[in-house]
């Protein structure tokens, strides 16, 4: 399957029939989830309003996580099968998944302050999250830092696969050490711990900002194509 | 109705926090966007462009 799609034709063709049906699923789920999530989920008993800061940050960090994977998997099928595209989607990834752990840490900061009496602490899970966003700005920074770009990519993409070892380290964070952080309440061997009416806008922000990744990805490795086309392109006309 | 949507936006006097969640999430998303959209526009401008230099040499 890899080698059939890493053909950049056939791949552009594949996203350009996907690119409006991730569009349309993430924008239709992410209104929902904003109705559901603002207006029609109840209050928490302990929390009272502030759990809807919920739907933004728990999504935001799933998707951290998630983006951090891709990159590592398509680093990792780039070293060992030279496929350039997985290289381009891996980087193009990048920018995404920095923001959304930038949104994970800045709302879980705006629900710790009213709940725990403070905007940060230094313990496992805050921390491992904080190392996951300078492990995006460090594989940017890598990639770009060569003359020559498959130096960088190559440098970048031994990172990345380095790095995935922080991701088990962030889930399991909370029941290793003592921390303010709750632990999993979704994602549990024996189903939910949340009541459906919180779930419903939760379950609706997660596929909303999944189908926004796939949609900004397949218009990010676009450009990211045109780009390379346009350096090889002016290295001929150089050589002619 | 005036009442209603003061009760909503104050969110039990959490407002700030719930909507400086919400708010910002809805910034950094957005011109995550925006960014993205103009970097596939300058790229096929330039595609383009090169293209076209392309054919006037050969021609």
């Amino acid at each position: 399957m890899f080698n059939y799609f890493a053909n950049p034709v056939r791949f552009l063709r594949l996203t350009s029939k996907l690119q409006p049906i991730t569009m349309f699923v993430a924008s239709v789920t992410i209104g929902l989830g904003l109705y559901y999530g603002l207006v029609k989920s109840p209050p928490d008993y302990q929390q009272s309003e502030t759990v809807r800061i919920m739907y933004v940050h728990v999504p935001a960090a799933w998707m951290a996580m998630f983006c951090y994977v891709a990159i590592a998997c398509s680093s990792a099928v780039a070293l060992i099968w030279r496929h350039m595209l997985a290289n381009i989607i891996a980087k193009s990834t990048a920018p995404i998944g920095a923001s959304f752990t930038f949104l994970a840490l800045a709302t879980g900061s705006l629900w710790g302050k009213p709940m725990w009496g403070t905007w940060w602490v230094w313990d496992a899970r805050l921390t491992s999250v904080l190392i996951l966003f300078f492990l995006y700005l460090g594989y940017m920074v890598l990639y770009n830092a060569f003359d020559d770009q498959s130096r960088g990519a190559r440098a970048a993409a031994i990172l990345s696969i380095v790095g995935v070892i922080n991701v088990p380290i962030i889930k399991f964070s909370v029941d290793w050490w003592n921390t303010l952080h709750q632990p999993a309440s979704v994602i549990k061997m024996d189903g939910p711990s949340i009541h459906p009416s919180m779930l419903t806008p939760l379950i609706l922000m997660a596929v909303g900002y999944t189908a926004l990744y796939f949609w900004l990805l397949f218009v990010r490795t676009r450009a990211e194509l045109n780009a390379n086309k346009v350096r090889m392109m002016s290295i001929q006309q150089v050589e002619t | 109705m005036l009442n209603n949507l003061i009760n909503f936006l104050s969110m039990g006097g959490y407002g700030h926090f719930i909507w400086g969640a919400f708010g910002l999430s809805a910034i950094v998303l957005i011109g995550l966007i925006i960014q993205i959209l103009q970097f596939l526009k300058s790229s096929e401008t330039l595609l383009h462009s090169i293209k076209e230099k392309t054919n006037e040499t050969e021609t």
